[in-house]
């Protein structure tokens, strides 16, 4: 085989391994930095979340507590509602609560009512484990 | 030897191609991934700062809120700003209804918010719990308390005047003693002290057997032991209890 074949041969090889390699890299690079900013706006969003109990409410002639849960943050947020005192412990899940905006939860006692003077722990728990907390005593 | 030497320059095409690929590779996929990391983190760097400076914007939020009745159906609202920042009232709360606003109200400014209609039936015992909420999320309550109406007219368990000195004690001793007088033309004067006082201290005076009137408040404070002299600190001439078209309880601030 003439040196100059030779010099072909692995040049084209050396072209064929490394385009592969280059093309590898490409994709690898990309999805990488496509995984580190999502992950990284993932954490943005967690730490740009801001919620508070706003407001609690026994209401008794329907025997409905009402917890308003006041989203005060740049995003939007899913949060859960557990709401536990010593006669219950109920959760209402899944609520979304717009940027800049308030929602009412309502737990429902019609089956037993909540006793006056009971003391009712409130937490609000954000699908991104950001938590907010009020405690409220029954009329 | 000519032919050894092209020999040599073609076996090194291999090695240029490879070193080429090796800085294209380089600078077409590693240093733009970089790139684009370095800006994710900057931003999540600024984001952490804006946010930090919101929650100490938030933990500066200090507001008083008054409410009292205005007319026969009707709470005013007014708010007070002891704090730095500007602030955004966003919700109004009578009792259990909210209602949605926007009044921004400046550093140490005060604003009435506005007027609240409520229902009151003749004979019947009513109760107004009034609160605002920031858009920072702080909740801030009626200073005096519940806003009362008793069927027929509107009531206050107590008219008063409470003057909080928000002092470090200072002085070469490091604590102060304070006085604060409460009087008016004649009818009610009340003295009270506090003795060695390190921090902040408080004074509360009862004017209901009074009614509502204005009132000469001054607070005079005493560095170290007995043997120093009383100094005046704070003097008000008109301190205003208009109860019912104002607050029951008036907060008076000083250092």
């Amino acid at each position: 085989m003439s040196p100059v074949i030779a010099t072909v041969i692995l040049s084209g090889v050396v072209l064929a391994v490394g385009g592969a390699i280059w093309s590898y890299s490409l994709g690898a690079a990309t999805v990488t930095a496509d995984v580190y900013i999502s992950d990284t706006m993932r954490l943005l969003y967690t730490m740009q979340e801001r919620f508070a109990v706003e407001h609690v409410f026994y209401n008794a002639t329907d025997d409905v507590l009402n917890v308003w849960v006041y989203n005060y943050g740049e995003v939007n947020v899913t949060v859960d509602v557990y709401m536990n005192s010593t006669s219950a412990f109920e959760l209402s899940d899944s609520h979304l609560i717009e940027a800049h905006n308030t929602n009412r939860v309502e737990f429902n006692f019609t089956s037993s009512p909540l006793p006056s003077h009971e003391q009712v722990a409130i937490k609000v728990y954000s699908r991104r484990q950001n938590v907010a907390y009020k405690r409220y005593y029954v009329p | 030897m000519r032919t050894r030497g092209i020999m040599y320059r073609r076996k090194g095409v291999s090695t240029i191609l490879g070193t080429l690929i090796f800085i294209g590779i380089l600078f077409s996929a590693v240093i733009p991934m970089m790139l684009t990391m370095k800006q994710a983190d900057i931003f999540m760097e600024q984001e952490k700062l804006e946010m930090q400076r919101a929650d100490d914007e938030r933990a500066r939020e200090v507001i008083d809120v008054y409410a009292y009745p205005e007319g026969a159906d009707k709470l005013q609202v007014k708010v007070e700003s002891r704090c730095e920042v500007p602030v955004t009232i966003t919700h109004v709360w009578i009792n259990n209804n909210m209602t949605q606003t926007s009044v921004n109200v400046g550093a140490m400014y005060e604003k009435i918010i506005g007027n609240y209609s409520i229902t009151l039936l003749e004979g019947v015992n009513a109760t107004f719990r009034v609160k605002v909420t920031t858009s920072r999320g702080n909740v801030f309550e009626n200073l005096a308390g519940d806003v009362c109406y008793d069927g027929n007219d509107w009531v206050t368990p107590q008219l008063g005047i409470y003057v909080v000195v928000d002092s470090e004690g200072g002085g070469f001793w490091g604590f102060g003693s304070y006085r604060c007088t409460v009087e008016n033309d004649g009818a009610y004067s009340e003295t009270k002290t506090e003795s060695f006082s390190f921090g902040s201290v408080s004074f509360f005076f009862d004017t209901t057997e009074v009614g509502p009137d204005v009132f000469h408040v001054t607070v005079e404070k005493r560095s170290g032991w007995f043997w120093g002299s009383w100094n005046v600190v704070y003097e008000d001439d008109n301190v205003e209890i208009s109860w019912p078209s104002g607050p029951a309880i008036v907060w008076v601030f000083t250092t």
